[in-house]
């Protein structure tokens, strides 16, 4: 059988929108979480500082959205990108948003850009992606992590021998370096030499972790955190969060700045405080409510 | 022979259709170049499960110009670790682990039912020499981090008195079996691994090119590798010596290949010297589900571009493809980007990359070509079609 597609199609040109608002305008705000499952992500996960100083620049604070998915999945599941479509078309369709910035941290980069690059994948996503003005991606794990790679625990004499450590999530196992390099050069956009994705996508980058017990500033988002992160590190180049190496965060779209060059005190982020407020990250993403 | 003859009198038949469908031209692809990816037969499987999108979907958006796109090079593993099994006989002894530059880290996991060791438990020497301990992280504090630890999971970096040599891991206490990870982000030691593609079609030849280096310079590896599915399952693969130095795994990837999502591995178990390193590649694996039927038809004033699908098995397909226009100078440059897809039931389809006029900047025009044409099954995750030219009108 024939299936034409004429005429039925959903079809979609997405211009370069300009990102300028009008007085008809509504913009809103979608916070995504990173790897994990997620029933709470307000309070668990951004907590109720960062999300409420972000929105308050908004011209109406009520337009934001806190996404819970299930980002152990892989970004295309249903229980990932399914999920996450879903929760911003209901925002998007309650709300009358016509401009949406989505701030992404981690993981929740790779499931943004799993549905900009793959639009006709859902037929929720083009919708989403013509209301999206902007992603502002903290940390994104867009090239993976040696941490994952090591998460997995070795090679398959370990599974072969029913040695199995514990299951690894889906999330994890896309995330070794070198899955995220096959999906960047097969499933995704924007990465170099790629297409571009179909709206600005721009990282902000942590390139060092604080730890120090006589320093105040390692104490955001938690020292033990941060402690950890030290540890985490040795896996990683000079330049890292603690969890991502700063070129996997830079490694699709645009760098919108580098930590230090925009932080209080010219702090670094570690990849625990880049979804906190910490050191003036939330103001800056406040001012970029517009 | 007879089946050519078959399907070229099948394809001309089918082009007769479809250029009356579509009132245009129908032309041939452009010739398959040696990298791209194009089924020479088709697998019939089941409709795939799950909940997939049964609308046709399109979407186009526009590029710049002045940013040049590019071949994406299969990804290049590097390794300066290693992995191995050991009883808890073997901790109480002294496991012996080879080290070539000081500060290493060490993991060491408990497999189910085995005791956890904390950082105090171990002893290191060299020789007479104790090694200590600069730093610890249990599984906790690791998962704090966001690496998800297993439980028990205990990470010490060498400190004082580590360096090159054979060091002796001590674990009074250890009770059952563990995984040791031992990782020098300072050896000069490495080996690498890197397949000759980033997708292939079952029952495809791959190869994998495998070599090593010691302070830069190249060095002997000795390897062997294992062929591992998305579902865990695993076959060893014969490694032999490469012409020009290094190694080479060169093998058919299974027919009847896995369709659990995920990538395949290449796992490289190598010694460089006399240091063990374990190196993986991954690269995505697809069922020949459905090919381009080899034509085109094209809409040229409304940079319409309709491609006929034989597809041998139900699922949702997608094209997409980038429209290169010719600039004022000649060149051909990048303009737009566009996606379709819908579902199929087994038989001849269509799909339909829209790009739009509106994405041509001024003075871009004709000719066209539509490069990276590719048949995806989304479905299945899999890839199956690439052609790094596809069309030109």
């Amino acid at each position: 059988m024939r299936n034409h597609a004429f005429g039925a199609l959903l079809s979609c040109a997405a211009l370069f929108a300009a990102s300028t608002a009008n007085a008809a305008d509504v913009t809103g705000v979608a916070f995504v979480h990173g790897t994990g499952s997620q029933t709470n992500a307000y309070q668990d996960y951004w907590q109720p500082t960062m999300v409420n100083n972000v929105r308050n620049g908004l011209d109406n604070p009520a337009n934001y959205v806190v996404i819970n998915c299930d980002f152990n999945q892989y970004m295309w599941d249903s229980r990932a990108a399914g999920c996450l479509a879903g929760q911003l078309t209901t925002f998007i369709n309650g709300k009358g948003i016509t401009r949406l910035i989505v701030i992404t941290h981690s993981n929740g980069g790779n499931v943004v850009r799993w549905i900009m690059s793959n639009p006709t994948y859902d037929s929720r996503y083009p919708n989403i992606i013509s209301k999206i003005i902007r992603v502002n991606a903290l940390a994104p794990s867009s090239a993976g992590t040696p941490l994952a790679d090591a998460t997995i625990n070795g090679n398959v004499f370990e599974t072969s021998l029913g040695w199995l450590l514990g299951y690894k999530s889906d999330a994890v196992r896309m995330q070794q370096v070198s899955w995220m390099a096959s999906y960047n050069a097969t499933n995704l956009y924007g990465t170099s030499g790629r297409p571009a994705l179909p709206k600005l996508f721009r990282s902000v980058v942590g390139t060092d972790v604080d730890s120090a017990i006589w320093d105040g500033d390692s104490y955001c988002a938690g020292y033990a955190e941060n402690l950890g992160l030290e540890t985490t590190q040795n896996w990683l180049n000079s330049c890292s969060d603690g969890f991502l190496n700063c070129t996997s965060q830079s490694a699709a779209g645009s760098v919108w700045f580098q930590d230090k060059s925009r932080m209080a005190g010219s702090e670094p982020l570690s990849h625990n405080q880049s979804r906190r407020a910490c050191f003036g990250l939330d103001t800056i993403l406040r001012n970029d409510m517009k | 022979m007879r089946t050519s003859i078959l399907r070229v009198a099948a394809l001309a038949a089918f082009a007769t259709t479809f250029v009356a469908g579509i009132a245009h031209a129908a032309q041939p692809l452009l010739p398959a170049g040696a990298s791209d990816q194009v089924p020479q037969r088709l697998a019939v499987l089941p409709a795939p499960g799950g909940a997939i999108e049964r609308k046709p979907v399109a979407f186009s958006w526009a590029l710049d110009p002045d940013a040049a796109l590019a071949e994406t090079a299969p990804f290049l593993a590097e390794s300066r670790e290693y992995w191995m099994t050991v009883e808890a006989a073997e901790l109480q002894r002294g496991v012996p682990l080879q080290m070539t530059a000081p500060s290493a880290l060490i993991r060491i996991s408990p497999a189910r039912g085995s005791a956890g060791l904390r950082a105090g438990d171990f002893s290191i020497s060299v020789g007479a020499r104790k090694v200590g301990i600069d730093q610890a992280a249990d599984a906790e504090s690791l998962r704090k981090a966001g690496m998800d630890a297993s439980a028990g999971t205990q990470v010490i970096r060498l400190g004082d008195g580590s360096g090159a040599g054979r060091h002796l891991l001590r674990a009074a206490n250890a009770r059952g079996r563990y995984v040791v990870h031992v990782f020098e982000p300072t050896s000069e030691r490495v080996l690498f691994a890197r397949a000759d593609r980033n997708h292939v079609l079952a029952g495809s030849r791959m190869r994998v090119a495998i070599g090593a280096t010691n302070a830069g310079r190249q060095a002997g590896v000795a390897s062997q590798a294992l062929l591992v599915a998305p579902d865990g399952s695993s076959q060893p693969v014969a490694v032999r010596d490469a012409a020009g130095g290094g190694q080479e795994a060169v093998f058919t990837v299974p027919a009847s290949a896995s369709q659990a999502r995920g990538l395949w591995e290449l796992q490289v178990f190598g010694d460089v010297g006399d240091v063990p390193r374990d190196a993986r590649t991954a690269f995505a694996v697809a069922q020949p589900t459905a090919r381009f039927a080899g034509l085109f038809g094209v809409d040229a004033a409304n940079l319409r571009v309709s491609l006929p699908v034989e597809a041998a098995s139900p699922g949702r397909y997608e094209a997409r493809g980038t429209l290169y226009a010719t600039a004022k100078d000649g060149s051909l440059r990048p303009v737009s980007q566009a996606h379709a897809a819908a579902w199929m039931e087994a038989g001849d389809g269509m799909l339909v990359l829209q790009f739009a006029r509106a994405h041509l900047p001024a003075g871009y025009g004709a000719p066209f070509e539509v490069r990276e044409l590719e048949l995806n099954d989304q479905g299945r995750m899999a890839p199956i079609e690439s052609r790094t030219r596809g069309a030109r009108f």
